[in-house]
């Protein structure tokens, strides 16, 4: 296969001409980060799960129009940024705080993520999420993109609607404010 | 089939921010929170309604087992088109052809009518009121003053009449003309006699009348200096004279009452050979008819 080559765009283009099982490798594949940057942006599991699932009810009412023109992730991400906008200007504002620490707290952590390690570990891990949740929207987004998925600063321009040095400034004053947190 | 990115590599500019590497580290070591099963059901249901529902892309099936991993590839678009679509095509220029073709005979047998019907219609006016349409036209174009003139006694029935009409609406014509002529003649010794009195007569009628009776002295004279000018000249009835015949004029349209109503007055205009002639051909024509006393008496009388 060419390396230019999508293979979740064939994978699209595949469940479009009716083929489910492609559906559901491209699921498998992107559910995962899709998920998680819904809940560490919106920090709220309901609101979370309303809209990755309406992100894929997106994609799947737009397969018949599917152009591949760019990667699929990125379509997807756009999708979901999109989405959590309009929740965001819709409903009440996000949790923040205790309670995003909670509702974050609350969801199932792997096996060697339990907190039997060690304590610094530990704490360094909460600190940087903390420090995630406590960045303006657009800086959060842009790391979110950055770390989560890593993607690059155009496809978070495309991702976002901003501009490439947009992007770029706020990923420098989202991860120098994350790495004062974190030497704190 | 390939699709291609776009043409940025996106990774390299991106690689010197400070920092990032930590962070990414660490980020890593985050929960890797993921959907729980019941969204992954619903979402894989979602996918596999909106196929069971409408497919987007009509497929071509392949007759071959697909191999594993195939469906990377994705099928060919199907070249036969989708049958609802096609059939609604179909039967859009069905329909039309069946409302025109209905429209196109509907059209025809409305024409064929009327082009049968039309000869009829317009060559009755023309058998039953030839005669009094020419005299009309033979007056009008006549010049207005030679009208009331007397018209010489032997004069030639007007040749138009004649090569216009069938034979024996021709000779019946002639008949006509010659009795009309005959009455003239009459007319004319009355207004010889009225016109030295005309000034006299004048107090009881309108302006219009005594112009043309006040007329009628100087255009004697004129057509006494010019008789050879009066030969030449169709015979022009006088209006009254013209009024009377498209009175009592034979039309195919009339009733036999209005028949009978013209051949009376055809016997009080003095007409009795036209009106026994006339009356003879409506004996003919209607022998049911119980024809009045009198006349029953013209009749009989030779």
């Amino acid at each position: 296969m060419d390396a230019a080559v999508d293979p979740d765009a064939m994978l699209m283009l595949a469940y479009a001409h009716g083929d489910l099982a492609a559906f559901e490798a491209l699921y498998a594949r992107h559910r995962g980060m899709l998920y998680r940057f819904l809940l560490r942006s919106v920090r709220d599991p309901h609101r979370t799960d309303e809209l990755f699932q309406e992100t894929w009810s997106r994609v799947i009412s737009a397969r018949a129009r599917y152009q591949p023109q760019a990667k699929f992730s990125t379509w997807l991400l756009q999708i979901a940024h999109n989405l959590m906008i309009d929740s965001v200007r819709r409903q009440r504002p996000m949790a923040d705080g205790d309670e995003a620490e909670i509702a974050l707290a609350n969801v199932a952590m792997p096996e060697q993520d339990q907190p039997d390690h060690t304590l610094s570990e530990f704490e360094r891990r909460r600190s940087l999420q903390r420090a995630i949740e406590q960045l303006p929207d657009e800086q959060r987004t842009a790391v979110l993109l950055r770390l989560e998925q890593e993607l690059s600063l155009e496809e978070i321009a495309a991702v976002t609607g901003a501009g490439r040095e947009t992007v770029k400034s706020r990923l420098r004053y989202a991860m120098t404010r994350l790495r004062e947190v974190l030497s704190e | 089939m390939t699709t291609p990115l776009p043409p940025q590599d996106p990774r390299e500019p991106d690689e010197a921010l400070p920092g990032e590497a930590e962070l990414a580290a660490l980020y890593r070591q985050l929960p890797q929170n993921e959907p729980g099963a019941a969204l992954d059901a619903t979402v894989l249901r979602a996918a596999a309604q909106a196929l069971e529902t409408q497919p987007a892309v009509p497929v071509e099936r392949r007759r071959a087992p697909r191999e594993p991993g195939d469906w990377v590839h994705p099928k060919p678009v199907a070249v036969t088109p989708a049958a609802p679509a096609g059939s609604a095509r179909k039967l859009r220029p069905r329909w039309l052809v069946g409302l025109s073709s209905a429209a196109a005979l509907v059209l025809a047998a409305g024409l064929a009518w009327r082009m049968h019907e039309s000869p009829r219609s317009e060559s009755a006016p023309m058998a039953s009121g030839s005669v009094a349409p020419v005299r009309a036209e033979a007056a009008t174009n006549a010049p207005m003053p030679p009208a009331p003139l007397p018209a010489p006694p032997k004069q030639p029935p007007p040749r138009i009449i004649a090569a216009a009409l069938p034979a024996p609406m021709a000779a019946k014509s002639r008949q006509v003309v010659a009795d009309k002529q005959a009455a003239a003649v009459s007319r004319d010794e009355y207004l010889a006699d009225a016109a030295p009195r005309a000034p006299a007569d004048v107090t009881g009628q309108t302006s219009n009348e005594a112009a043309t009776n006040a007329a009628k002295p100087a255009v004697a004279e004129a057509a006494a200096s010019a008789p050879s000018l009066q030969s030449t000249m169709v015979a022009a009835p006088a209006p009254v004279a013209a009024a009377a015949d498209t009175n009592t004029a034979t039309s195919a349209s009339d009733t036999p009452t209005q028949e009978l109503d013209k051949i009376r007055l055809l016997f009080a205009q003095g007409h009795d050979d036209e009106a026994r002639q006339r009356l003879a051909a409506f004996r003919h024509a209607h022998p049911q008819w119980e024809l009045p006393p009198e006349l029953q008496a013209k009749l009989r009388k030779p």
